[in-house]
């Protein structure tokens, strides 16, 4: 049974991933969240995502999370566009999720559902009119776009009509990234460097091209975009949210979980090429008290989880591809204790998250107790899905 | 015959921008007349619009028309919709600046080098459409 359920698991991963990798040109609207951490998009996330979370302990789940504003816009595609895109912040700013909770047998063990909603999101750049001017002021950027902008009038003046148009489309090629620097006709290249020796604000940008033909101005506008978002990203995030689990055989609830979390990146414009992050989880947790009769939410127990997440990029495309979290753990119980139990516990904890594609991320979680020396181990896998693929293209 | 074509003056001579290096060979500008700039009432010239649009984020962008390397006409925009150049003729260019947090689509409404509509990743908007 546990083979073909990971035969099942590997199989429906495989074709999550498909997509992925037969686009050549991902949909870049649904790649906004590609360069975001696992842990981020574990506390929030923008379109949808399918969990397996403790697949090799007794309770596993199925878990689906999503957003009111992936399924609008899924129906109408209209909802992509700005205004309206602007105006849905608040949708997409909620999270719901439903789960089946699956015992050793992987029979169904109980229902699961919950809904949280970003309280504070400033890592939104693509409502954020911040940081669109944040781009436009970026010195590197003002002298690519100067650039543009002086050779459009030098291509309107260039007779006869057949150079002119042999010209302009060499210079689209260059500037979508098809061509380097060095790829282009000589004539163009010294029009160029040219152009931009005799204009004092992009003067600079000469020197780069003399000393650098392999220079590429589509990549380089794409990296200065993506260090500014990447910084941007490391914004803060709160959200707040409330999980409720029911009986196997009973449509009452059985565990109540209201919670808050906190993430926020701690080297912020830092040249280091990793990323820190700070994370803080607390959370009341209300359960049924055995020892009374009949099936309450008597017996509560809060927690409070900070932590830091150690965030390893590649060099090139900035991607994380390996996540280290450390946290440390404390719970207390606020209600009647059982026989033999300790009204507070602490935990050290560590959760190792490798991406195995672009969005398919498998989450090891160690939990230590100190006191008692016992040491568990959690296998989670998440992928997130870019689902509105489709509905970005009817538009 | 001969005579005449050494007599005949000389077509106006093009003038190269200037560059620190001498061997450069740089794109050549004509000469520009009183009437050369002048699109009001010309029979070729036609209104133009350049339609953004952006998808799955904001954006802001600005559109310039040259003619004959002159600035003619400059516009801006920071959401989806339209700008029109009302007198345009063949071998202008529109210079599209800008940036976009999502997807956005420029639409040149005529024919244009390169070919429109152009789809912009999110990042920087920059083009440059010769018009046919």
């Amino acid at each position: 049974m546990t083979a073909k359920f990971s035969g099942l698991v590997l199989l429906i991963l495989l074709c999550l991933s498909f997509p992925a990798t037969a686009q050549k040109k991902p949909n870049p609207i649904l790649t906004a969240d590609s360069l975001a951490t696992g842990n981020y998009k574990d506390v929030l996330n923008s379109f949808f995502q399918l969990a397996f979370d403790q697949l090799a302990s007794p309770d596993k789940e199925v878990r689906f999370t999503g957003t009111p504003f992936a399924v609008m816009a899924k129906l109408d595609s209209t909802f992509l566009l700005d205004k309206k895109y602007l105006e849905s912040k608040t949708l997409r700013r909620i999270n719901y999720q439903f789960a089946l909770r699956l015992d050793t047998a992987f029979k169904f063990n109980g229902f699961s559902s919950g809904i949280k909603y970003a309280l504070i999101n400033k890592r939104d750049e693509t409502v954020s009119q911040a940081f669109l001017d944040m781009v436009l002021a970026d010195t590197l950027a003002q002298q690519l776009l100067t650039l543009n902008t002086i050779i459009g009038g030098k291509i309107s003046a260039i007779s006869p009509a057949d150079v002119q148009d042999k010209i302009a489309a060499e210079y689209d090629a260059f500037v979508t990234g098809a061509k380097n620097f060095g790829g282009l006709s000589q004539q163009l290249q010294d029009t160029i460097l040219a152009v931009m020796r005799a204009n004092g604000n992009i003067s600079k940008l000469a020197g780069i091209l003399v000393n650098n033909k392999q220079f590429n101005m589509a990549k380089t506008a794409d990296s200065v975009y993506q260090d500014l978002k990447a910084n941007f990203n490391k914004n803060a995030l709160l959200t707040i949210g409330v999980t409720d689990t029911t009986y196997r055989d009973q449509f009452v609830f059985s565990n109540v979980v209201f919670q808050a979390e906190f993430l926020k990146g701690v080297n912020k414009y830092a040249k280091s090429r990793n990323d820190l992050e700070f994370n803080a989880r607390a959370a009341l947790q209300l359960v049924d008290d055995t020892l009374n009769a009949g099936r309450d939410l008597k017996r509560a127990l809060f927690s409070i989880e900070p932590a830091f997440n150690l965030v390893f990029k590649t060099r090139t495309t900035q991607k994380s591809y390996l996540e280290l979290k450390f946290s440390t753990a404390y719970y207390r119980n606020v209600s009647t204790l059982y026989v033999g139990e300790e009204r507070d516990r602490f935990f050290l904890n560590g959760t190792i998250r490798v991406r195995i594609m672009n969005d398919i991320w498998v989450p090891f979680e160690i939990k230590y107790d100190p006191k008692n020396g016992n040491l568990f181990g959690f296998l989670n896998v998440r992928a997130n899905f870019r689902a509105l693929a489709g509905a970005a293209k009817q538009l | 015959m001969a005579k005449s074509a050494k007599n005949k003056k000389p077509a106006s001579r093009a003038r190269s921008i200037p560059t620190s290096n001498a061997k450069t060979k740089t794109m050549t500008i004509p000469e520009l007349s009183a009437n050369a700039l002048v699109a009001e009432g010309a029979p070729h010239s036609k209104p133009v619009d350049v339609t953004f649009t952006f998808i799955g984020g904001i954006g802001q962008a600005t559109a310039v028309l040259f003619r004959k390397g002159v600035l003619i006409n400059m516009q801006s925009i920071s959401n989806t919709g339209s700008v029109t150049f009302s007198e345009v003729q063949s071998s202008d260019v529109i210079s599209v600046n800008g940036v976009c947090t999502g997807k956005a689509q420029v639409t040149v409404s005529t024919t244009t080098t390169p070919a429109s509509p152009k789809t912009f990743n999110p990042g920087l908007m920059m083009a440059n459409f010769l018009i046919k």
